[in-house]
């Protein structure tokens, strides 16, 4: 391969003394001996289906998979993160509101942390109490109907009537409040 | 190391499957039963892939040695390197001695695989640390050369090996580095002037 010269020291052809090249070589040129299993991995690898995937496609496909794992990782971090405290549920007044079906979904609804089940709860939470004016969500314009309605001496529904003692009162307003924030803060998550 | 050895991640564009005829001067140095070899393979004969192998395993084993500097690990890249090189069939044009081609590919082999070994270790992932390895041979003569050849910039002391233990040709080098052929002719020229004015290798350009 080495271009022919007569000059040993041609640097301009790149030649060297012969023995320095030789010295070279002894030092340089290993006889490495290949293991058998070596050869047998490798040329096992011809009859393997699919053909293997060149190192620099592999190397692609690593570094795009360890990019998107890393960014769903810290996707969810940053979502954990927004996490706020679990609200612990409104206390149960009576005795027949701990038998209610709607206190049991409430209890369970509220263990619930991820917003997609959140989400998929609305219909369930429109079902509750709470929802005074019915528009499907109980939130604070619930817990305003009913203040102004107490307030103003209106008729009162006895649907409002949270505690269950038999007549609707600011008391009933803090529940349906206290149930519209914690469903609120939820929701925003 | 150089900015040639970190570059090392670039595929050999020379020898890329291209649809250009290759020149005639390049390939007309290729060895004919490297040629034919090539041609059975990319039509489906995996015997002529085995035949490969058998011809050019020990050049890739030693070269992947000098690189690693570690006997498994120069079996590892030998396996990446021919696991690389069989996914190129079909369709693998050989546009220069096939040495030429496998001499990147073992090279960045071996930085990925000390990148690998790196996450582990500390040691610079960016960098081979060529013939770092304990020669076979011992006695003065050669551990005082080895010597000398470890202290030469890693760039210099990679073309001087690929110029005389490898037998490349320059046009080689800057092929398979690709670095222009004026960059190669002056490292070596560097090289053998550090070699030529050190006490203890001026011997070998005095007799």
């Amino acid at each position: 391969m080495r271009d022919d010269t007569n000059n040993p020291t041609d640097f301009d052809s790149g030649e060297a003394p012969e023995a320095l090249i030789s010295d070279l070589k002894r030092l340089y040129q290993d006889d490495l001996r290949i293991p058998e299993a070596v050869d047998r991995a490798i040329l096992d690898s011809l009859h393997e289906a699919p053909a293997p995937i060149p190192w620099r496609s592999a190397k692609r496909i690593w570094w795009t998979t360890g990019i998107t794992a890393a960014a769903a990782g810290l996707t969810l971090i940053v979502w954990l993160q927004g996490q706020p405290t679990p609200q612990a549920p409104p206390p149960p007044n009576t005795a027949d509101q701990l038998a209610s079906g709607d206190m049991r979904q409430r209890s369970a609804f509220q263990a619930l942390d991820a917003p997609s089940m959140l989400a998929e709860s609305d219909a369930m939470v429109a079902s509750v109490k709470e929802d005074v004016d019915g528009d499907g969500q109980v939130n604070i314009l619930d817990a305003f109907l009913v203040a102004r309605a107490v307030e103003s001496g209106e008729s009162l529904d006895p649907a409002w009537d949270m505690t269950g003692d038999g007549s609707v009162s600011m008391t009933d307003v803090d529940l349906i409040a206290n149930a519209a924030v914690s469903l609120s803060r939820r929701s925003l998550q | 190391m150089g900015d040639a050895m970190v570059s090392g991640a670039r595929a050999p564009s020379v020898l890329s499957m291209t649809s250009d005829p290759p020149p005639s001067g390049a390939r007309a140095n290729i060895p004919r039963v490297d040629l034919d070899l090539v041609d059975r393979a990319n039509r489906g004969d995996q015997s002529a892939l085995s035949q490969l192998y058998e011809r050019h395993r020990d050049y890739v084993a030693r070269l992947a040695l000098r690189f690693t500097g570690d006997r498994e690990d120069a079996m590892d890249v030998l396996q990446e390197t021919f696991i690389y090189f069989f996914g190129r069939f079909p369709g693998f044009e050989l546009r220069a001695k096939l040495t030429t081609f496998l001499y990147p590919v073992v090279r960045n082999c071996a930085l990925s695989h000390r990148r690998k070994k790196a996450r582990a270790n500390p040691v610079d992932p960016q960098s081979l640390d060529i013939a770092a390895h304990a020669p076979n041979e011992t006695g003065w003569e050669l551990e005082t050369l080895h010597a000398v050849v470890r202290l030469l910039p890693e760039p210099q002391r990679e073309v001087v090996l690929m110029r005389f233990v490898d037998d490349f040709s320059m046009a080689e080098i800057a092929e398979a580095l690709e670095i222009p052929l004026g960059t190669v002719k002056s490292r070596l020229h560097h090289a053998l002037n550090a070699l030529r004015e050190d006490e203890n290798t001026k011997r070998y350009f005095d007799r």
